[in-house]
Parts: structure tokens; sequence; C-alpha cells
């Protein structure tokens, strides 16, 4: 399922938006600050995250981004290698991140639409990200989210993840990072 | 070790960080060079074609009407502008963006508009076909080329190396996982061809966190799979003309060829198209990398995709791609046996990408340090001090049946220096 072949009338009530809005927020700030234990709980057991391979094809009917290959492809059980690694024990060694880079999300144009027959909700959002590490410039990187929801309570889990990158030539190759 | 042993050579700062050494190089190494353009998986049918680099100018790589692979600066001769924009695709014709000429995969002007009109009658198109790769071969399913009329066969050129990527790349036709992916890496190529071709000493500090993260197994695990092998586990293999590998064998004795983390029912075939040496080289191992002077980097070993999972093969080739002195562009293939089952597939995908991926821990851990190396070689008080290679085997070569010079050791700067000398020779013309 891609955005454009939502129809206008699937969009969420104004409510349901500032819920998932807020869950977005939430999120994006947990993960700024790498609070991984807690972002943990905001994502379903069956959770998958993935970042395809973006490409640039001659043909314009097939997508930008390759089908089956990823520059990231994990899940709840394998994210566990990333979250272990702040481990205060750990820590110490893990050179990739150790000092933390300074990351910030920018989430705008959030579009959610109910997908038919569920509860669940497709939200895709414009991301910029930016990604200072020591004394280097910032690395601003831009991608679309693209999201599925599913509620709990009066909230919401993450249950899929997939970011379409805009780079194909990445010059953030540090790429163990949520988008 | 008594003095006499020891390595008298020493390696600059300026080799790796120096402009003027980095010009000097693209011209007496890269373009000297064979250099690896494609996988024949890439490039299948009759029209596919990628866009890649040599020595930093942008190539077609093409499979011509006839299924021969072409290679083609990709640059238009007529003002010299981008033929090809595409990262892949599929064309019997490449035609200019600019005035519309147009040539076949086989690099010749067919069309030129107003031709009649625009050029005089004895305009010759024969003379302005594309700028062609002086010769482009395959080997083992790799594709190379060079724009050396005088190289030697890929054949001479690879040399001892040949013998073992036919062992990893040739015991099974293999396919890529989709594009290649690509980023800068903020250093020199040269860094991470000597990192992947032979350098398991960095293992133990810069890869601390996986190991203790429990990504290895552990020796009561390896306990359980046989008993302990008695001999050498662990290799140094300088393959000539700067080729170079570094090969980790799990320490047990197995009673027949294993390829564990492959699909058992993948393995006699792999066994038939293996000479006994060459699988004694590929069975039981752990991780076998090495470089293909300049900049080819492969990978084959056991890796865990998750916590609790079973180890699963991955197979890797990585490109450094000369950018500048400092900057480097990595591009990195997955492979897998065609014949494999599909979720097998993708687990290896899986497991290399979360190591080695962008991604990837160990990954995210060599950056950190290469990184830090094109930081603070930034000029010459720095360049005053020459950098250490001096860990020799005490030890000479061991007598055995696989090609090359193999040192029974397992960290140790022996077969990077036999790089860097490969390198020095062309450099000093």
């Amino acid at each position: 399922m891609t955005a454009t072949d939502a129809a206008p009338e699937t969009w969420v009530s104004a409510e349901t938006h500032w819920s998932i809005t807020k869950f977005l927020l939430d999120e994006a700030e947990l993960l700024d600050h790498w609070r991984y234990g807690d972002w943990s709980h905001r994502i379903t057991q069956d959770f998958w995250y993935r970042v395809p391979v973006p490409v640039t094809r001659d043909d314009p009917q097939r997508g930008r981004h390759a089908e089956g290959a990823y520059l990231v492809d994990e899940t709840r059980g394998s994210l566990e290698y990333w979250f272990r690694r702040y481990d205060p024990v750990l820590f110490e060694y893990a050179w990739g991140e150790n000092p933390l880079q300074r990351v910030h999300r920018f989430i705008t144009n959030i579009r959610a639409r109910q997908v038919a027959g569920s509860g669940e909700v497709h939200v895709t959002a414009n991301l910029l990200l930016s990604f200072a590490r020591q004394s280097q410039p910032a690395v601003l990187i831009s991608a679309e989210r693209d999201d599925l929801l599913v509620p709990d309570g009066s909230s919401w889990l993450l249950a899929q993840r997939t970011v379409l990158l805009d780079q194909n030539v990445l010059d953030m190759p540090h790429l163990r990072v949520i988008f | 070790m008594s003095p006499e042993q020891r390595s008298t050579d020493v390696i600059s700062r300026r080799a790796f960080w120096a402009p003027d050494v980095f010009e000097e190089e693209l011209a007496k190494v890269f373009r000297k060079s064979w250099l690896f353009v494609a996988h024949e998986s890439e490039i299948e049918q009759p029209g596919d074609y990628v866009t890649r680099r040599m020595a930093n100018e942008p190539v077609i790589v093409v499979r011509d009407e006839q299924g021969g692979v072409r290679v083609f600066l990709n640059t238009c001769p007529h003002r010299g502008a981008q033929l090809c924009r595409a990262d892949l695709g599929n064309t019997s014709h490449f035609r200019c963006s600019y005035h519309g000429w147009t040539f076949s995969n086989k690099g010749e002007l067919r069309g030129v508009p107003e031709l009649r009109t625009v050029y005089p009658d004895d305009f010759d198109r024969k003379r302005h076909g594309l700028f062609a790769a002086a010769r482009v071969s395959s080997f083992a399913g790799l594709i190379f080329a060079t724009f050396d009329p005088d190289a030697p066969s890929l054949e001479e050129f690879l040399g001892d190396v040949g013998w073992y990527l036919q062992a990893y790349f040739g015991k099974a036709p293999l396919e890529v996982v989709g594009p290649p992916t690509r980023g800068i890496l903020h250093s020199n190529w040269k860094v991470g061809a000597e990192n992947y071709g032979g350098d398991g000493y960095h293992v133990t500090t810069t890869h601390h966190s996986p190991i203790q993260l429990g990504m290895f197994g552990n020796p009561e695990d390896y306990a359980k799979l046989g008993p302990l092998a008695t001999g050498h586990s662990a290799f140094c293999v300088d393959a000539g003309n700067g080729h170079l590998l570094r090969i980790q064998k799990l320490p047990i004795e197995f009673d027949k060829p294993v390829f564990l983390g492959y699909p058992q029912e993948l393995w006699g075939s792999f066994a038939a198209r293996l000479s006994d040496e060459q699988l004694n080289a590929n069975s039981g191992v752990a991780v076998a990398h090495g470089n293909v002077f300049p900049n080819l980097s492969f990978l084959e070993g056991i890796g865990s995709a998750e916590p609790g999972s079973l180890p699963v093969s991955i197979l890797h080739l990585r490109q450094w791609q000369p950018v500048s002195a400092d900057k480097t562009e990595l591009t990195m293939w997955s492979l897998v046996p065609k014949d494999a089952p599909a979720a097998w597939q993708r687990e290896s995908h899986q497991a290399l990408i979360r190591g080695l991926g962008f991604g990837g821990i160990f990954e995210t851990d060599d950056f950190e340090n290469w990184t830090g190396m094109a930081e603070t070689n930034r000029g010459e008080l720095a360049w005053q001090r020459e950098l250490v290679y001096e860990a020799v085997p005490p030890a000479p070569p061991l007598d055995t049946a696989w090609p090359g010079t193999v040192y029974g050791v397992d960290h140790s700067e022996v077969s990077i220096l036999a790089l860097y000398r490969k390198w020095h020779e062309l450099m000093r013309g």
C-alpha cells in the first residue's frame, strides 16, 4: 500500500489525528534522547523496521527504492543487539555510539489514514533527521516514513516502519538509528 | 623475534592523506589495474546495464546484444554530456540528452540528428564511438575491466588469489540481493582495503562489543560441534600482486567437508565444484576475507541475525571507490546461492547487513576508527611520524598446497605489507 492508493475519505478524525500526532512526537523525543528502553514499550512484539535501498532507475514505472534489498532490516528481536549496546558495561566499547551523537528528528506532513476493516492506521510522514558527530557539521538526511500503528488502549503501538531515504549515496553512513 | 626477522619497511602517513599522492595513485594504481565493475548476476540479460566508477570516473557496464560485457566511460564523445543517468536498467541504445547522439550497447555511434545538414559529407561516425575500456573479463562471476591496453590478462593479474576467489565465489551460481548499497566513508580507500585484506588484530578491541553481545560463538559452543582441531585454524595469506586474505576456520575437526551456515542440501553441489584443496580452504570457515588489489574486498563468514538464532552464512563484496585522499564511496553487495531457498536468502542478507551494512554493528565501530584517522592526519606535523607495520610472524610460512605464501597466524601485518609493496612498486613506476 502506498500513500497515493488511499482515498481522501479514509483520513482519520481530527481527534484520532491528534492522538497519533502525540504518539509520534513522544516516540521521536525518546529516540532523540537515545531512550531505547522506553521506546521499546511503544512497538509491537512482531514489529519490523526496514530501510530499502534507494535506486535511480531508467524506468519511471518502477519504484525509486529496491524491493527485497535493504540498508537496514530489523525486528524487535534483532534490535536487542542495538539496545544492549547502551548497557553501562558495554557502552565503553560501543565506539559507534560513544560519544553519543546529537540527533534530532523533524516530523511534518503527517497523513493518517484508516486501514479498511481494522482499527489500524497507516501513517505517512516526512522526516528530516539531523545527525551531529563530535565537532563535525550536522548531516541532514530527508526521508518519507511509512508506519503502521495499531491501537493500544488510549494510545498506539508501532507495528511496522519503512523509511524511504532520498539520498542514494549516503553521506551519513552511520545508519544505526531508528528514523 | 630476532632483529634480522624484523620488517624494514616503513609506510608514510603521506601515502594515505596527502592530496598529491592521491592524484598520483589514480594514475599509477587505478588506471593501470584491473578494477571490479559488477557481478555477472547484475547484468544477466542483453541490454542490462549498471553505472559504476573506475578510478573515480563514471562508467557504464552493459551486456551487449551478443551477450558480451562492455565497459564505457559514461560520457558522450560529442560534448562530454552524461550519457546514462540511472543506476541500472536495460537498453539496446544510449541516447545523449544534449544533442541526441545515439550509441548501440556495443559503443558504436549509430544516430546523429540532422547528420546530412549539420556535418560535412565526410563526417565519419566510426571515429566517434564511446570511450571503451581496453579490456573486460570475468572470473568466478566477478567482472573486471581495465583502461590499460598493456595490462596482463585478468587471470595473470589475479594470480594466486584467483584460486581463493574460485573457492568462495565459484562454489555455486550466485546472485546479488538487489542493487548495492552506497555511502560516503570519510577516510582513505586504503584504510578499508588493508583492514578487509588482513587485519585480524583490530577485532578484539574495535569489535569488543559484538563479541561481548555473543554475536560470535564461544569455545564451549564449538566443543559441542566436534573435537577441537590440533593444527592451525587461522591463516594470513600473501597471495602475490598485492592480493591478500585472512582465513579463520572453526577450531574443530570435521570428518567431512562442511559449509556450516549454508543449507545442507547445497553442500554436495558446492563440493563438486571445488578441488580437494579448495574444499579444505572453504570447509568449516568461520570467516575468510581478503582484498583483491587495489580496492575490491570480500568476505565469507557466518553471522547471527538476532539473539538466539542459528548462525547463517554471509557472502559479501565491497569496493572502496577513491573519491579524494580522505573520501571514499563504499559500494557493498550481498550475494547468495541462486539455488538456496528464498527464506534462507533473506536471512543471510539480514545477517550480513546487521553486521556489515551501513547500520551494522561492526561497520559503525570500524567507521569511527577510519573517520577519526582522516580527522587526525590532516597535515605535515602528523605526517612526520611513520606508521607502524612491524608485526611479521616469527615462524616461516607453512608448507601447504594452498597457493600464495600462507602464514599460520591470525594477527599479523605481514600480508598488509605485501599490499603496500605492490602499491609502492606501481607508484615508483
